[in-house]
């Protein structure tokens, strides 16, 4: 039985295919230098027949600033691989307090902190006065942006708060996502 | 729902990451001086010519080639590995004893059956199911889609009665595990929304 069927974490799944593709191009540019140089002078080339260009490194020193910027941001690469790869980031998912069952021994509830932000964004739309919603959610708190026409927006922003409060708490969630409210007046 | 390679994902990008960090650490590290008093030889006033070096020697091209395929290897596994997958259980094999015969239910029939059962449910828009484990201990991985309306305590709790207990019943076992992921229904339009009246 897993521990958690449901995932909680990112996969790291962008950066993966970024560094994944960086070996291919890179396989391909070393196997095309590789088989050129062998096409032309045998088994027994040195890549330097097609890239003669490698000779050129007699002229850079590592005191020159390229060389050193180079290295500054192959550093800087690295250490963001690393972080990505150590740091669990941010939860995806938001837990629900899941019953009891008899026919369940381990039931796991969740939803997508982008369901939050759906349902953060129906509640907001139905309130009068509102035009346009946009709401983004972590696990913690729901941000909430209205569009309305009316000059006073405060009474919009409280109503859309309230609503859309009233609507998190229906749901038993594990913790409560805090809600803010932002209005802007558009015509 | 389905599983994806995070763990695979953070190695890989670590053994990367650690590899770019200290060759670009070291790289800058000459170039500022630091190293030449354990590398003799290596000032900031030497040039990078013993890295064109390797380069000139003979099968250097075939040796470029063979790394040229390890990287591809690499890098199309790697790939490979972002493809979601269901991980979905083997056909359960439901019977006592097999020399009565034998009883046999791919994962997927489950999977449709329950799918069905919870598409009934008031408010759920939409569902996929997943069977994992065995016929002993199967495991339910579910995602729903639910209208933004709906009263999803109710329906979470249906999931865990009429629906947990139809499906045991179908398994013969009491469920190991399920994981329900609810997500919201996408609507076209909130504001338009026709309804019937009686």
């Amino acid at each position: 039985m897993s521990a958690h069927l449901l995932r909680a974490r990112p996969a790291r799944v962008v950066p993966s295919v970024i560094v994944a593709v960086v070996f291919l191009l890179v396989a391909v540019g070393l196997g095309w230098a590789g088989i050129a140089a062998i096409a032309q002078s045998g088994a027994e080339a040195a890549l330097t027949t097609t890239l003669p260009g490698v000779s050129g490194a007699e002229s850079l020193q590592w005191g020159m600033p390229i060389v050193i910027g180079a290295g500054i941001v192959l550093g800087v690469i690295g250490l963001i691989l690393i972080i990505l790869a150590i740091f669990p980031g941010p939860r995806r998912i938001v837990g629900f307090r899941a019953p009891t069952s008899e026919y369940i021994e381990q039931f796991e509830v969740a939803l997508p902190t982008s369901a939050v932000s759906d349902l953060a964004a129906a509640a907001a739309d139905s309130v009068d006065g509102v035009s346009r919603v946009r709401a983004s959610s972590n696990a913690r708190s729901t941000i909430v942006t209205v569009t309305t026409p009316v000059r006073d927006t405060a009474a919009i922003r409280s109503d859309v708060g309230q609503a859309v409060t009233d609507r998190l708490a229906a749901v038993d969630f594990d913790r409560q996502p805090s809600v803010r409210v932002h209005a802007q007046r558009r015509q | 729902m389905r599983r994806m390679a995070a763990g695979a994902n953070r190695t890989l990008l670590f053994i990367v990451g650690l590899v770019c960090l200290i060759v670009g650490a070291g790289a800058a590290a000459a170039g500022f001086g630091f190293l030449s008093t354990i590398i003799a030889g290596l000032e900031p006033s030497s040039t990078l010519g013993v890295l064109a070096v390797p380069f000139t020697w003979s099968f250097s091209a075939l040796v470029a080639v063979l790394i040229a395929v390890v990287l591809a290897i690499i890098g199309i596994w790697w790939l490979s590995l972002q493809i979601p997958r269901k991980d979905a259980a083997k056909p359960l094999r439901l019977q006592q004893d097999a020399r009565t015969g034998l009883t046999t239910v791919t994962a997927n029939v489950i999977a449709e059956a329950v799918a069905d059962d919870l598409e009934t449910i008031e408010g759920v828009d939409s569902a996929q199911v997943i069977v994992r484990g065995t016929a002993r201990r199967p495991e339910l991985v579910i995602h729903i889609d639910v209208d933004d309306r709906a009263d999803i305590d109710a329906i979470v709790a249906e999931v865990a009665d009429r629906v947990a207990r139809n499906a045991s019943s179908a398994l013969g076992e009491p469920l190991a595990a399920v994981g329900l992921e609810i997500g919201i229904a996408r609507t076209p339009n909130r504001k338009q929304r026709s309804v019937t009246l009686a």
